[in-house]
Parts: C-alpha cells; sequence; structure tokens
C-alpha cells in the first residue's frame, strides 16, 4: 500500500468514524427529543379531551338540572302522570319540547321501572321498557356514551342522568348531547385527531395510530340485551409526521456525514498528494542518480522536512558529485599510469624488432659489411612494419585526447555517413525525421558513432541473422531536451561481469582488440555534456544509448 | 310485477255533435238532494261570501285543493260524498241503468258540447271513463248522454273526478288557494284568512285562544295505511296481533293530530275490476338486515306512525321520509319494505288511485280530519268531497 493509500485510509478512518458517531449521536438525540416532544403534545391533547369532556358533562347535567327543576312545576305534566287522559299528548311530547329549548340531542324521560314515558329524541318510543339506561349511571359521576335508537337510526349521545320526584313518582331524566358534534366541536393539534372508539369498532383508529385515550362507559341500547361496555374518546396520532421527522432527521444527518465524509476524503488527498507528491519527484530524482548522472537539481524553498529531505538529497548529490570527480582523477590517473605503462610497454614492443634489426646490421657491418644492403633489403620489412606499428599506436593514443568543437551538428547526417562507410552495410538506420540539432562536435560524434557501429557490426559478424541498427530520437524531458542516439545489435551481448568492465581502459572481448574503444567513447560523450548507458544482456544483444544535450539549451 | 289498473282495454267511444239520436231516459233518477249536509255547512249561515275568498291549506294538499276549484264537474259531491248537482242541474236514468242523461241548463256555464270536447281531448279523462266503464258519451245542446257498460244504481261519483271537469272561466268569485309552504301557520292564524286548514294540534290550540276566530272539524277524508310490500321484510307479526287495540293506541297516542281507528269499509277492499298492468321498475332495497318503513316527508301524521311502527320494533327497523316524488318512486319500485301511505277515505275512480304494486297487503291503521279555522262571522261555505270550498249556494243561503 502506498503512502498515500495509507495517508488517506488514516484521514478516512480518523474522520469518518467519529462523525458516524456523531451523527447516530445526534440522530438519536433527535430521535429522543422528538417523541418526548410528542408525548407531551398528545398528553395534553388528553387533557384538552378530558377538560372539554368534563365542560360538556357538567353543560348537560345543568341543563337537566333545570329540567329536572321545572318539571315537578308543570302542573300538566304532573295530571298526566296521573293518568290524565287529556294530558296524556302533553306527556308524549314534554320531553321533544323540552329537548328542543334544551338544545340537547337526547332526552327521555322514564319510571322507575325503567319505562319510557316520553322521548325527545324517539317521540313514539313511548311505553318501552329500557331500564339498561338508567342502570348505566348507576355508582357514576361522569357521562355515559349512548347509543340510543331513534325512528331514522341510531343516535350516539354523550349523556347525563337526573332524577327527579313528581306527584310521588320517582323520574329519571337522561339527556344528552350529539357524540359526533361533540368530538367535531373538540380542539385538535395540527397532527393530533380526536375520534369515538367504540367496542369492536376499528374505524376510529384506521386515521391513525391511537396515542392516548379517554375512557368513557358506554351503553349501546340498540342491541336486543344492552350493557355498559367501555369506549374512549381516542386521540389519534398519524406517524407520518413524526416518522417523516425522523426519516428527515435521519436524511440529513447521513448528508451531513457523507459531505464531511467527502470533504474529508477529498481534504485527505489533497494533504497526501501534496505531501507525497514532493516525495515522489524526490524519489524520481533520487532514483536518476548514478556516477554519471549526479546533475539532480535538489533546491527548493521548502522549510519543512521535505526541504529538509531535499536539502539532504542535494548535498548527498553533492559529495557524490565531488566523490566521482575524485574518483574520476584517480581513475585518470590511474588510467595514465596504465597508458604510460602500456606505452612503455607498446614503445618497447615496437622498439624490440628495430633494436633487433639494428643489432643485426651492425653485426653485418661489422662482419660483412657487403652483404649490409641484403640483410638490410631482407630486414627492411620488420622495420616497415615496426614503425608502422608505432605510428598506429600514435595515432591511437593521439585519438584519446581530441579537441572539442561543441556546435549544432546534424545528428542523423553523421549517422548517414558513418552508415556509409561502413563495411558491409549491415547496419539498418531508423531515423526520426526533423531531429533537432545536437550540441557537439561533429568529428567527435563521427569517431563516437563509428566505435559503437564497430562494435556492433564486430558482434554480428559471422551471425547469419545477426543485425545493427541505429536509430535517432528527440525527447523531452523535465525542461530539457536531447538528442537519442541509439545502436543496437542482435549479437551475444554481455555478462554482467562483462558490463561492469566495459567502460574500463583496455578491456576488451575482442580479439585483436585495444580494450580502449568504449573507454574513448564514454569520455568523448561526457565531454560533449551527453550521457552513455549500456543496457545488454546475453544471447540477447547490446544497446549503446547516447544523449546529447539539444543546441541552444542548457546543458545539465 | 304489474300494477293494478282498469280495463284500458275497452276504449271510451265519446260522440258528440248535433243531430246524434240521443237514447230516451226511461226511468227518472229521484231529484238530486238539493242541499249539501249539514256537516258539510261552514262558516255563518247568511253571510254573504266576499268576491275573493282565500283559502289555506297544508303544502301536501294545495294543488288538490286548487284544482278541486279550478274545475267545474257534471255533479259534484258533499264532504259526505253524496252527490250534488254540478254543471248538470239534474240527471235521470233508464230503466236499465246503464244510460244517464245529464241536464246542463246553464247557458252561463259550459255546456254539454264542451264537456264531452274536455273528455275527448284529455287523455287522462279517457282513461277515467275507461276504467270506469263508460261507453260512450253523447251530448246535445242541454244534454249529455251518457252509456255505462255496467248498469249502476246511484248516478256514478266518477263524474265528480276534476279529471272529468271543466276549467271555469267566469266565476262569479275567485278562491285563492294558498300554501301554509313552511311557514309557521300561527303567523297565518293571525292574518285571519277566510279558511285555514290544519291538522297542527298546537295551531288549533293557538287559534282557539284567540278571539273572533271558530274552528269547525272537517269530515273524517284520510285514512292511513301501513302498506307491506309484497317483497319487503314487513313487521307482519306486529299488525296482526291486536288490531283494533293496535289502532286505538295509534289514535290516542302516536298521531299528534286529530285520529281515530281505522274503519271500515275499505274502498280497497274490492278492486276486482281492475286488471293488472305496467311493469314495475325493480329498485335496490335497502341495507340487507334492516326493515325500512318509508313515509312522506312533510306528512307528520305519517311520519309518527312510521316511527311508532319502528319504535315497537328491533333496532333493524327504521323510519325513513321521502319526498313525494321519491316516495311514489320507492313505492312502485319497491325499494322499502313498508310504507305509511294516506289514501283518501273515499275513492272516485279505485282503480287509480289503487297505485300499490299487486300482492301488497294494506294495513289500515288510523283516520285523520283536520280542522278549519275561519273568522267568527265569516262567510257561509260548502266543503266538497274533493276538499274545494265554495260559497253556499243553497235555497235559503246568502
Amino acid at each position: 500500500m502506498s503512502f498515500r493509500a495509507r495517508l488517506l485510509v488514516a484521514f478516512g478512518v480518523a474522520v469518518l468514524v467519529p462523525l458516524l458517531i456523531f451523527a447516530a449521536g445526534v440522530r438519536r438525540e433527535m430521535d429522543r427529543r422528538l417523541t418526548a416532544e410528542y408525548r407531551a403534545r398528545v398528553d395534553a391533547a388528553v387533557e384538552v379531551v378530558r377538560a372539554q369532556l368534563d365542560r360538556e358533562s357538567a353543560d348537560i347535567a345543568g341543563r337537566l338540572g333545570a329540567l329536572a327543576t321545572a318539571l315537578p312545576r308543570d302542573n300538566r305534566f304532573r295530571l298526566a302522570l296521573q293518568a290524565d287522559p287529556s294530558a296524556r299528548r302533553y306527556l308524549l311530547d314534554v320531553a321533544g319540547d323540552a329537548m328542543g329549548l334544551s338544545g340537547l340531542a337526547l332526552l327521555e324521560i322514564q319510571d322507575s321501572a325503567g319505562r319510557v314515558l316520553s322521548s325527545g329524541h324517539f317521540r313514539n318510543a313511548y311505553d318501552r321498557l329500557e331500564a339498561a339506561l338508567p342502570r348505566a349511571f348507576v355508582g357514576g359521576r361522569g357521562p355515559v356514551l349512548v347509543r340510543a335508537r331513534t325512528a331514522t337510526g341510531a343516535l350516539l349521545a354523550l349523556a347525563r342522568l337526573d332524577s327527579l320526584t313528581v306527584a310521588g313518582q320517582h323520574l329519571t331524566v337522561t339527556g344528552g348531547t350529539a357524540a359526533e358534534g361533540f368530538v367535531g366541536r373538540l380542539p385538535r393539534a395540527r397532527d393530533l385527531d380526536v375520534a369515538l372508539a367504540l367496542p369492536g369498532d376499528s374505524s376510529a383508529r384506521s386515521s391513525g395510530a391511537a396515542v392516548g385515550a379517554v375512557p368513557l362507559p358506554f351503553l349501546d341500547l340498540t342491541r336486543s340485551s344492552p350493557a355498559l361496555e367501555s369506549a374512549s374518546l381516542v386521540v389519534t396520532g398519524s406517524p407520518t409526521a413524526l416518522e417523516s421527522l425522523r426519516r428527515s432527521v435521519t436524511s440529513w444527518s447521513l448528508l451531513a456525514a457523507a459531505a464531511t465524509a467527502l470533504l474529508a476524503l477529498g481534504l485527505a488527498a489533497w494533504l497526501s498528494g501534496r505531501v507525497s507528491r514532493p516525495l515522489a519527484a524526490l524519489a524520481d530524482k533520487t532514483a536518476a542518480i548514478d556516477l554519471d548522472r549526479l546533475d539532480q537539481d535538489f533546491a527548493t524553498d521548502r522549510t519543512d522536512e521535505i526541504g529538509a529531505l531535499s536539502h539532504l538529497l542535494g548535498a548527498m548529490t553533492e559529495r557524490l558529485r565531488l566523490g566521482a570527480a575524485r574518483l574520476r582523477e584517480a581513475e585518470r590517473r590511474v588510467a595514465m599510469g596504465d597508458l604510460a605503462r602500456q606505452v612503455n610497454h607498446d614503445i618497447k614492443n615496437g622498439l624490440a624488432p628495430i633494436r633487433h634489426v639494428l643489432r643485426h646490421l651492425d653485426e653485418v657491418a661489422r662482419a660483412d659489411p657487403a652483404a649490409l644492403a641484403g640483410v638490410l633489403a631482407e630486414r627492411k620489412g620488420t622495420l616497415d612494419s615496426s614503425l608502422a606499428y608505432l605510428d598506429t599506436l600514435a595515432r591511437n593514443y593521439a585519438g584519446l585526447s581530441p579537441a572539442l568543437r561543441r556546435e549544432p551538428c546534424d545528428v542523423n547526417a553523421v549517422v548517414e555517413e558513418v552508415v556509409r562507410a561502413s563495411i558491409g552495410g549491415v547496419v539498418k538506420t531508423s531515423l526520426e525525421p526533423d531531429l533537432p540539432a545536437a550540441a557537439a562536435d561533429r568529428v567527435v560524434l563521427r569517431r563516437i558513432l563509428e566505435n559503437l557501429v564497430g562494435n556492433a557490426a564486430d558482434s554480428v559478424a559471422g551471425g547469419a541473422s545477426g543485425s545493427a541498427t541505429i536509430s535517432t530520437e528527440s525527447l523531452s524531458g523535465e525542461g530539457v531536451r536531447t538528442v537519442r542516439v541509439t545502436v543496437a545489435d542482435t549479437g551475444p551481448g554481455m555478462s554482467r561481469a562483462q558490463l561492469d568492465r566495459a567502460f574500463d581502459d583496455f578491456f576488451t572481448t575482442k580479439e585483436g582488440g585495444t580494450g580502449l574503444g568504449l573507454s574513448i567513447v564514454r569520455r568523448l560523450v561526457l565531454d560533449l555534456g551527453g550521457t552513455l548507458r549500456i543496457e545488454t544482456e546475453p544471447g540477447a544483444g547490446t544497446r549503446a544509448i547516447v544523449e546529447l544535450p539539444v543546441a541552444g539549451e542548457t546543458p545539465r | 310485477m304489474t300494477y293494478r289498473r282498469g280495463a284500458m282495454g275497452v276504449g271510451a267511444m265519446l260522440v258528440f255533435g248535433c243531430g246524434h239520436p240521443a237514447p230516451s231516459p226511461v226511468a227518472p233518477e229521484p231529484p238530486a238532494p238539493p242541499s249539501p249536509s249539514s256537516a258539510c255547512l261552514l262558516g255563518t249561515s247568511g253571510v254573504p261570501a266576499p268576491d275573493t275568498l282565500t283559502v289555506v291549506v297544508p303544502q301536501s294538499d294545495s294543488a288538490a285543493v286548487a284544482a278541486a276549484n279550478d274545475f267545474d264537474t257534471l255533479i259534484r259531491l258533499d264532504c259526505d260524498g253524496r252527490p250534488l248537482p254540478g254543471l248538470a242541474s239534474s240527471w235521470t236514468r233508464d230503466s236499465t241503468g246503464t244510460t244517464w242523461t245529464f241536464v246542463l241548463p246553464d247557458s252561463q256555464a259550459p255546456g254539454a258540447i264542451d264537456v264531452a270536447s274536455a273528455w275527448n281531448s284529455s287523455d287522462t279523462a279517457s282513461a277515467i271513463l275507461s276504467l270506469s266503464g263508460v261507453r260512450d258519451a253523447v251530448p246535445d245542446e242541454r244534454r249529455l248522454v251518457i252509456r255505462l257498460e255496467q248498469p249502476a244504481e246511484s248516478v256514478p261519483v266518477i263524474f265528480a273526478d276534476h279529471e272529468l271537469g271543466v276549467r271555469h272561466h267566469t266565476s262569479p268569485r275567485t278562491i285563492v288557494v294558498r300554501s301554509t309552504d313552511g311557514r309557521d301557520v300561527r303567523d297565518l292564524v293571525d292574518r285571519s284568512p277566510d279558511v285555514l286548514v290544519t291538522e297542527d294540534p298546537d295551531v288549533l290550540d293557538y287559534a282557539s285562544k284567540r278571539p273572533g276566530t271558530v274552528l269547525t272539524p272537517l269530515p273524517w277524508d284520510r285514512v292511513y295505511v301501513l302498506l307491506l310490500a309484497p317483497e319487503g321484510r314487513p313487521p307482519r307479526e306486529l299488525i296482526t296481533s291486536d288490531s283494533t287495540t293496535f289502532r286505538a293506541q295509534l289514535a290516542r297516542d302516536a298521531v299528534r293530530s286529530e285520529a281515530r281507528p281505522a274503519q271500515p269499509p275499505y274502498w280497497w277492499s274490492d278492486l276486482r275490476g281492475c286488471a293488472d298492468s305496467g311493469t314495475r321498475v325493480p329498485m335496490e332495497t335497502e341495507a340487507s338486515g334492516q326493515v325500512s318503513i318509508g313515509y312522506s316527508a312533510g306528512d307528520d301524521a305519517a311520519r309518527s306512525l312510521a316511527e311508532r311502527i319502528v319504535a315497537l320494533g328491533d333496532s333493524s327497523w327504521f323510519a325513513r321520509g321521502l319526498a313525494a316524488h321519491d316516495f311514489e318512486t320507492a313505492l312502485r319500485g319497491g325499494a322499502m319494505d313498508a310504507y305509511i301511505l294516506p289514501l283518501p277515505i273515499r275513492s272516485l275512480v279505485p282503480c287509480r288511485d289503487a297505485m300499490w304494486p299487486a300482492g301488497a297487503v294494506l294495513v289500515p291503521l288510523v283516520e285523520t280530519r283536520r280542522t278549519a279555522i275561519l273568522r267568527q262571522n265569516g262567510p257561509a261555505l260548502v266543503v266538497g268531497g274533493d276538499g274545494s270550498f265554495r260559497p253556499d249556494a243553497t235555497p235559503g243561503g246568502p
């Protein structure tokens, strides 16, 4: 896992986990508070219903009380109770008239046995026995929800009972208001409703869940055997509103968490990128460092740890550069020593035959002067050969230190010259058109390429399918353009050990080679401000890659 | 299901025109009673009626009363059902009782040809004549000779039906019929109309205590029946238990207006002469499990009776008031189980008035009557059997 990925994960975990915990906590707290507030509103609604019920009950009781006071003073009513036929109809109508005056919806006067003497809501229900009605109020002080019969159907009323004694008869007066009207007049909260819930009736809860209730005794007189049951005024609340609020809180919490997480991840990505990108750049620069390329610039304005690291790497590179210079100087001195020994050896080797010939001629001149000419002629070849050897030797050594002229150079043209002059025409070319001119000495570049091409041609000589290719291309990188010349062959390649010594002077794998070719080439390339590297693999061939700065570009 | 109707296939051949030989009467009808029953006389004898007579009746009766006052018929019936001269001053019959000759002497009033022409131009009149077995009617200048399919001992009362009348145009007096129109009738009493007809006991109680007002009960004119639909779930066991006591209790307690138990005979007891015809359009019945008893909204007596019957039943019974048109539609379509139906105590055309579905059972309940509220020393009036009010024109009258 990369440093950047680790940074992202760590940042994400460090931000997301607390954030999710916070969101869950907020959601839970909001839910708790919403539920508590809702519960408080429900309790308030129940209290309102209870208070309204008490008020309605008191109102009904007041009207019944007034009626119970007025009836004994009504002479016609009193006469009717004493079976006066002329007052019979008055008795039947008195409840209806009183009901109309009192604004009640239900009014019934019954005798002590429960027989209906007069009914306001069902005038012609006289003489019916409804003993269950007064019994329903026995022991209770509150209202009773009564479902009473009328001619046109059932009437649901909130009823109270009062009693009176007239002409020695104990009577009950039951009166009430329409329950639907009472329920309809009840004040309602925004998302709370109130409905009557009767035994076996689930319609009251259809509009929502029952969240509170005020119990109410219930008597259904439409049944054949009425009995006191339990009904209630149910406060119903649609769970939709609360659930919607909860969902909204959850959604917003999740949204906030997601937005924060995204922001955190973005910030983490930016920060990790900001941290890792310079490190990656440092790593790239560090990876490009070797003894031939110690020109990496680690200069930076940063004052943080990365800046410190850059300074350290720059200092290290500088030390390496100095060390490399010293190493090269040491190498040069060693090479010069080696060269001096080699020159000494070579000159001695070249002079030894001459010395032998001259000693032979001296011996002949002293012993047989006449034969001197013949011996000279006989030994002249040896002299010439030695002189040629020395001449060659001198030219080779002279090539170790050419004079440089760095000027715009058409690399493709030099390549073509070298290829034309190569033996056998085995070298193929792949040249980039419009190749920019390189800053190089044309003669030096030709020597470099002649050496490399010669090595390539030698490596494939004798092979039936071997080939050598020279290609050019331009490169751009880090603001510097270079011209690359690649000389590749499909020859036997080199081992790692051979490659490590490839640039050493006098190291050669060719029979009759001087071992100076690649060493000279490397020095020439470095003198031109370029680079040389060898890519090789035993059995797969070798690629010599020369990169030269483009003319006009600042050399590294 | 069919409706009971008259023999519509027997068309009345009405022939009129001068020169047609009119059959000569064989035996003259005894002279018609010269004056209505005293029970039908209202007001103060000898006090002449004003040119315009205002009669206020309940809204449900206004159309019928107005029609009765707007049309002249060959004969009229007094409130007890006895025939009185109308357009015809007298009538005779032949010996077979199938040919009746009506004499229309008044040259100012519509003549025999006018009457025959009115009958001929009215589909309703033709249907009634057909239902009543009138074969033809032959008018001449002063007589209208009518032949019947079946002999009649007394003058056929169908000729008092206003559907067989002629609208009079030159009445010396104008009778304005007004409806109570949903107002408090006591306000109308305060205005002292010539005649105010009501059955509301509260109004009557108020009027009785108001000086200068006279209350005169009118004849028993309608009978309320419980009509059990043929396919309904009627409370038969309730009706058949003790009908006499039941009716008496209903009349005493259930109906707030003046009522008495229904008393036979009933005109619908024998409808053998009427045929079933027509097609019933079945209607959806009320919710299952419930017994519905319908009545015409606005008819307090009908409502009271329906409610009492419901009160005697269980909670599956209920009463339902319907607008007049809806009530008639429900009755014909059988939408309810039972109905409280007000019927005239006498029917001039039984086959027409028996409009209930065949197979229905009629249980008579109570008879009711209304009361006329008159001004003290008001004009003398005659109450007709059709609910009309006319100035008393009997000899010796005003």
